[in-house]
């Protein structure tokens, strides 16, 4: 479902392509000042390991970050790169 | 330093959405409570009294924001607050299930250096996780006493208001922490403070000017502002071009953007600090409020769910709203029947009957219904699920353009327009916040609700509560439609992302929802007891003045005593007559209205509205209903019981049914669903818009009225 790019070896996953209840460390935080700074002030850092909770491959997702459950749109999802973390050690 | 008794003290609660910062205002000042009023104030503000130990404290209660950074109105208006009118104190309230998240405000609060209390709330949930945490020692790591509180139930308001005092009386003993951001950030923090201390305007006097190179970091724009206005312009260009020069650097070493630096370095502050004193158990991973998401925001189930929600909401509203209306409206009646007959007939009598009870006892009826209709939405808000509907509308409404976020502005609008427009602020983009506005006259607001319960119910006894579903659902066709062509021509671009916390859910309290319903439900009142008091008043004086010349009135005089005279010789039966001086006093009573000032409006104006099938007294009814929706309802009253002897509550209902058809009915319904809510809300609009958008507003939506019912009665007029 990710966005691959041919030249990394490892696809560049996006939240967008997370799959449900796997954890995920954020990568980067997009830029544009306005999004930036939301993002940042509800937990999402770079570094950041969050939990998707619902994803339904269309609409919005939820995650969880820094305890709390935040509803994300599609459209940022795709704009937020992560990697995948190994999922066993999830619970 | 002991205080005087009898000191004013002003604290400000801070605090994010879903801190509970809302229960512990409530709690600390109980019914003393004052919301600003919205036209006029240049900001609304929740503000309340509490006397303790012998000092007056005034309570602010600020925006809940996640940040104070200027990205959205509610951040603006709760940092100038503290800026502008530095509070005495301020309570930082968070929620200490979510320490790490909710702290990050606190740290802003830090950097404002502002005298500082912590109100840990939701305490009773923190402990029952089994998470141990050493308060001591993060008061001091935080700089500022900490409170444990729980709002919902009151539980440590006077510890709060003792730590409170405490810091107030005591300013020596205050610490000041400062949150460090990295060397790299430091140095560059450093060269700015520098630059700041060499200019002459007295900047530290306002501001903390260590708080005023990070902002100029986060290229803040309304600090940007402000210096601008502050500065001397060679100064200001310096200041900028030494600023960017700093970002460019940080940019370069570290390649993240200023911005996250010192984000994370906030983070960085408050998991330093919570490592030391957090001693946290694993947590479940799913937690009751994700099991219950599982099915309320289930892609299959959340839309319908929500749909069964609302069309339960409205069925509450309107079926068991009946019973104590039809109390209310039987209370008036008998008051009516009682004042006819105590007082001689005359002006007086035709004032206090046809124009203060027709007119205010006509709204005063419906307050159940609006209280119940409050009551449903400050559930809707106060458990969480409001945040829901965003999330499971948010697919819906990116097909119009817009997202999640504006439909609780929208979904609050079917209470009242004006906090619907108010509660736009949260979202970012102005675009969006325009295009929101414009679209929620047609979330049809409680004050048109008295229309419809009237004209359903006289014209569609047997469905009325299907009819008036019918035109709610009308109401948000046209808004998304309306979006779609906003979108499309003056309002470019795409919608702002999506983002939004999905707070836990949490049953609400009844305290919580009483005060809630109350403040807006005082504010119908409110409107009842003056707006539309004054014009129920003009109103019946329109409709009385100037009076009918004594000729005419003699001459009908004349005519009933003829028609008495014949009846008590038996020359015509008691139905012939009864009928017959029906006709004369309509006669008399028709001619009383043509002849009034009304009734000259409503005619003068009865060509402009004749094509949507209303005759002039419909007309005059939308003429004052610009003043509030209500008023329809009240000048119908007033017009009604004016031409009718007969002064039941049943009788407007027969009145109107016998007046109109059930086109004409609901057209009118459709009407007053389609033009802007009211005045008030017009002054609000432009507060928050400005007068370009105004305009728009009120010409686009009395076009799009005249032109659907025209429509709807032109083709209509055809089946029936």
């Amino acid at each position: 479902m990710g966005n691959s790019r041919h030249t990394i070896p490892s696809p560049t996953l996006t939240l967008a392509g997370a799959v449900q209840g796997r954890k995920y460390k954020i990568d980067k935080i997009p830029g544009g000042h306005c999004l930036n700074s939301r993002l940042l002030s509800l937990g999402f850092l770079p570094g950041e390991v969050i939990l998707v909770i619902n994803q339904s491959g269309w609409g919005p997702l939820t995650v969880l970050v820094k305890g709390s459950k935040i509803a994300l749109g599609r459209g940022i999802a795709h704009k937020i790169p992560v990697q995948e973390l190994d999922y066993k050690s999830n619970g | 330093m002991v205080e005087a008794k009898n000191s004013q003290l002003i604290i400000a609660l801070a605090g994010s959405p879903n801190s509970g910062k809302t229960s512990i205002f409530n709690n600390l000042t109980g019914a003393m409570q004052h919301v600003g009023n919205y036209p006029g104030v240049t900001v609304e503000q929740k503000t309340g009294l509490r006397k303790y130990r012998g000092y007056s404290i005034k309570v602010f209660d600020l925006p809940g924001t996640y940040s104070l950074t200027a990205y959205t109105l509610d951040e603006i208006v709760a940092r100038n607050y503290i800026i502008n009118e530095k509070p005495d104190v301020v309570v930082s309230i968070v929620d200490s299930s979510n320490l790490s998240r909710n702290l990050y405000l606190s740290t802003q609060l830090i950097e404002l250096d502002v005298p500082l209390v912590f109100a840990f709330n939701m305490s009773d949930i923190f402990k029952k996780s089994g998470t141990e945490v050493n308060l001591d020692l993060l008061s001091v790591l935080l700089g500022a006493p900490i409170v444990q509180t729980v709002g919902s139930k009151g539980t440590g308001m006077s510890e709060l208001l003792d730590k409170v005092l405490e810091v107030h009386e005591n300013p020596q003993a205050r610490k000041r922490v400062n949150l460090k951001y990295g060397d790299e950030l430091e140095n560059e923090v450093s060269k700015i403070i520098e630059i700041l201390k060499k200019t002459q305007a007295k900047l530290s006097q306002k501001f903390n000017l260590r708080w005023l190179a990070i902002k100029l970091f986060e290229q803040d724009r309304e600090v940007l502002k402000s210096l601008k206005v502050l500065l001397e312009e060679k100064f200001y260009t310096d200041l900028v071009k030494a600023a960017e020069n700093s970002i460019n650097h940080i940019k370069n070493v570290s390649r993240d953007m200023p911005e996250t630096i010192i984000a994370e370095s906030r983070y960085g502050f408050i998991n330093g600090a919570l490592k030391e004193t957090l001693i946290e158990k694993p947590q479940n991973e799913v937690s009751a409020s994700d099991r219950i998401d599982r099915v309320l925001i289930n892609r299959v189930f959340g839309l319908p769910i929500f749909a069964i929600i609302m069309w339960l909401m409205f069925q509450l509203v309107f079926k068991v709203g009946d019973y104590p209306m039809n109390w209310l409206a039987l209370g008036f009646s008998r008051l009516s029947q009682l004042l006819s007959t105590a007082l001689p007939a005359g002006l007086l009598k035709s004032l206090l009957i046809d124009g203060i009870i027709g007119g205010v006892g006509g709204i005063l009826v419906f307050t159940p219904k609006i209280m119940l209709l409050f009551i449903c939405i400050a559930l809707l808000e106060d458990s969480g699920y409001m945040a829901r509907v965003a999330f499971i509308m948010d697919r819906v409404m990116h097909k119009i353009g817009l997202h999640g976020k504006s439909f609780i502005p929208m979904l609050i609008g079917f209470g009242c327009t004006i906090p619907a427009y108010m509660c736009t602020r949260t979202l970012e983009s102005k675009n969006d916040r325009m295009i929101t506005m414009h679209i929620n006259t047609f979330m049809s607001c409680g004050g048109r609700l008295p229309i419809y319960i009237l004209f359903a119910g006289i014209f569609f006894p047997k469905n009325a509560g299907n009819i008036i579903f019918s035109i709610y659902v009308i109401g948000i066709v046209f808004a998304v439609l309306t979006a779609k062509l906003l979108r499309a021509t003056r309002f470019k671009g795409e919608a702002e992302p999506f983002v939004m916390e999905l707070p836990t859910y949490r049953v609400p309290t009844v305290k919580g929802v009483l005060i809630h319903m109350w403040e807006r439900t005082w504010l119908y009142l409110k409107k009842a007891g003056t707006i539309i008091l004054a014009i129920s008043i003009i109103v019946w004086i329109l409709f009385t003045f100037p009076r009918i010349g004594n000729a005419y009135s003699e001459g009908c005089s004349e005519q009933l005593a003829v028609l008495e005279q014949s009846f008590s010789l038996g020359d015509i039966s008691e139905k012939e007559y009864k009928d017959s001086a029906l006709v004369i006093e309509g006669k008399i009573a028709a001619e009383k209205l043509a002849h009034s000032a009304a009734g000259k409006i409503g005619r003068f104006v009865e060509p402009v509205f004749k094509p949507l099938g209303f005759d002039w007294r419909l007309s005059l009814a939308s003429i004052s209903g610009m003043a509030g929706k209500e008023v329809v309802v009240s000048t119908m009253g007033t017009l009604f019981s004016l031409t009718n002897e007969n002064k039941d509550s049943q009788s407007l209902r027969s009145a109107i049914a016998g007046q109109y058809n059930p086109l004409v009915g609901y057209n009118f319904m459709l009407f007053s669903l389609l033009y802007f809510p009211c005045i008030a809300s017009l002054a609000v609009f432009r507060k928050e818009a400005g007068t370009k958008e105004l305009l728009f507003q009120i010409g686009y939506t009395l076009g799009l009225a005249w032109v659907v019912s025209f429509i709807v009665f032109q083709v209509g007029r055809i089946f029936i």
